[in-house]
């Protein structure tokens, strides 16, 4: 695996410039990932051992406030809305040796809007993972590849999709205080047609495919407060939204890979193809050992040719953890 | 007359014997009692006291029965002592299984995935401290003070320790802490043990922050989960 990694990470990201490649490459990036986890799958189901060892019951409720909820480009058709967030996951734990884990989950989310009801869904995802430490003791290193398949239910029929994403990450803590982690991601939103409304382009605005990279820092302050702080910088296609009168700007521009009418915010949502960066800071403050209180910020910039979009999004969660 | 001087022979040797007892006992103070606090005043819970004789003393063995359980993903406690020699249980409360280990210099050891059955027991020969480790919950952490001699303590919630069946004689108070920064250059405080001790106050210094984190489920970025 150590091996492997470097080239894994090559094979995305030109180190030097920070960029992430084409998507041609990503199909070798899956390819990598899932021989990986085959890998040490194989190896791990020999250890004398492998065994289950614990089930994963975590349950959350957030409350998030978006201040740009379509991701329009044109300040006069931005809307703001808040949603609440309840989720909860179930799972279980494999220790397939000591350094070795796999996790399998079942993750049930749902978005409930306060405005635009249109946007609720429901998200149902399972998830496999597999996590290697490298060495037994908290300040191991790790790294862990995963793989999650699963649908998005919404209010109205043109954004219910399929879901499919897989990823690598990896992860130190450092002193007692401080942990970091990079990730690298790949997602697919399979959405279906919309209603053709521009001859020669495609309507289908939801199949959406982006690859991401990621760099997290948690840091405690003492036993319960921790901060964290993390950067994302995405490559691929984003939907956004603009009303009637905007449409036709929308159209000259060339990165524009799908359009249809939207019932939602009336006028039209489409598909552009560019790239986003986000930061987000967290507070977190332990409530017990099961329980935690979080508030986040986070501020997303995206850009497609002449394009761009900015949103900030303020979020408070209560979440427990059996 | 040979049962005379049998009969005196024996008494006299017991009477040797019960004396040499009563001057060991008188050698013996009670106990001290002690006080730990921070540099501000503050009372210390949970910190070994242990005192360094600067003599020959004999050394009894403190027969205990020490266990460091693991209830609801946490190791209770937090911190044990015991002397050099003791062995040390480690049952599992909870229902599901851990890995307990330490590769400190003082005891190396591992105790893989178990649960309803109690491993053996762990002896620990060498004095230092062993921190100790869940290989499953990363943040579970406890801390095993393994003194050189029988004159240790902990300290209650109102900072108080006290240690029974101290020999007359000069010894240097010291304490530990997983928060004390360097409690191994620690000078100590010199005293001297004879009858009645009056409470002895030792302070804390150059203290850190100690995480024993708990387990938040932080929605954050990191979690080895």
């Amino acid at each position: 695996m150590k091996r492997n990694l470097p080239k894994i990470l090559s094979s995305i990201c030109d180190i030097k410039s920070g960029k992430i490649r084409e998507t041609a490459v990503f199909p070798s990036f899956i390819a990598n990932t899932a021989l990986s986890l085959s890998l040490i799958f194989l190896l791990s189901i020999s250890s004398a051992h492998a065994e289950w060892v614990e089930y994963i019951n975590d349950a959350s409720v957030g409350f998030t406030y978006n201040d740009n909820l379509n991701q329009s480009s044109f300040p006069s058709d931005e809307e703001t809305d808040s949603y609440i967030t309840p989720a909860y996951t179930f799972g279980r734990f494999y220790q397939a040796n000591d350094l070795t884990r796999l996790r399998f989950s079942l993750d049930l989310t749902a978005d409930i809007h306060d405005e635009f009801n249109k946007l609720d869904s429901l998200d149902l995802i399972g998830n496999a993972t597999v996590i290697h430490k490298f060495g037994i003791g908290p300040k191991k290193p790790w790294m862990r590849g995963n793989i999650s398949l699963g649908r998005k239910d919404a209010e109205l029929d043109i954004r219910d999709s399929k879901l499919q994403g897989v990823g690598l990450g990896a992860g130190k803590r450092f002193t007692e205080r401080l942990s970091g982690q990079i990730g690298l991601n790949y997602n697919h939103r399979d959405g279906g047609a919309g209603q053709v409304i521009v001859e020669g382009k495609s309507s289908e605005v939801f199949d959406i495919e982006n690859k991401s990279i990621s760099m997290n820092v948690d840091y405690l302050l003492d036993q319960r407060s921790q901060i964290s702080a993390s950067l994302t910088h995405r490559d691929g296609e984003f939907d956004s939204a603009c009303t009637t009168g905007n449409v036709g700007i929308v159209l000259d521009v060339e990165d524009v890979k799908a359009i249809t009418g939207d019932e939602v915010f009336g006028g039209c949502v489409y598909r552009l193809d560019g790239s986003s960066n986000s930061a987000r800071v967290q507070y977190s403050y332990a409530l017990g050992r099961h329980s935690s209180l979080n508030v986040s910020y986070e501020k997303r910039e995206g850009k497609a040719d002449v394009l761009e979009y900015d949103t900030s999004l303020w979020n408070i969660s209560l979440m427990y953890s059996q | 007359m040979k049962n005379i001087k049998k009969y005196l022979n024996n008494h006299l040797k017991a009477s040797i014997t019960i004396c040499f007892l009563a001057q060991l006992s008188i050698s013996y103070a009670d106990h001290i009692n002690i006080v730990v606090t921070d540099s501000k005043g503050k009372k210390q819970e949970q910190v070994v006291v242990f005192l360094e004789p600067q003599s020959n003393h004999p050394m009894a063995k403190k027969p205990v029965d020490i266990v460091i359980d693991q209830r609801d993903k946490e190791f209770i406690p937090f911190i044990t002592a015991i002397q050099k020699g003791t062995t040390v249980r480690f049952p599992n409360s909870d229902k599901i299984r851990h890995h307990v280990y330490s590769f400190s210099k003082p005891k190396s050891f591992q105790i893989p995935l178990y649960k309803d059955i109690e491993p053996e027991p762990v002896q620990f020969n060498t004095a230092g401290v062993v921190p100790l480790g869940c290989n499953i919950h990363d943040w579970m952490n406890a801390f095993i003070f393994v003194s050189e001699t029988p004159y240790y303590s902990l300290t209650d919630k109102a900072g108080s320790a006290k240690v029974n069946n101290l020999p007359k004689g000069k010894y240097l108070a010291k304490l530990y802490h997983p928060s004390m920064k360097n409690w191994k250059k620690q000078a100590g405080k010199l005293i001297e043990v004879n009858g009645n001790m009056p409470t002895l106050k030792l302070t804390m210094k150059d203290k850190k922050k100690v995480f024993r984190s708990f387990r938040p489920p932080t929605g954050g970025f990191s979690a080895y989960r």
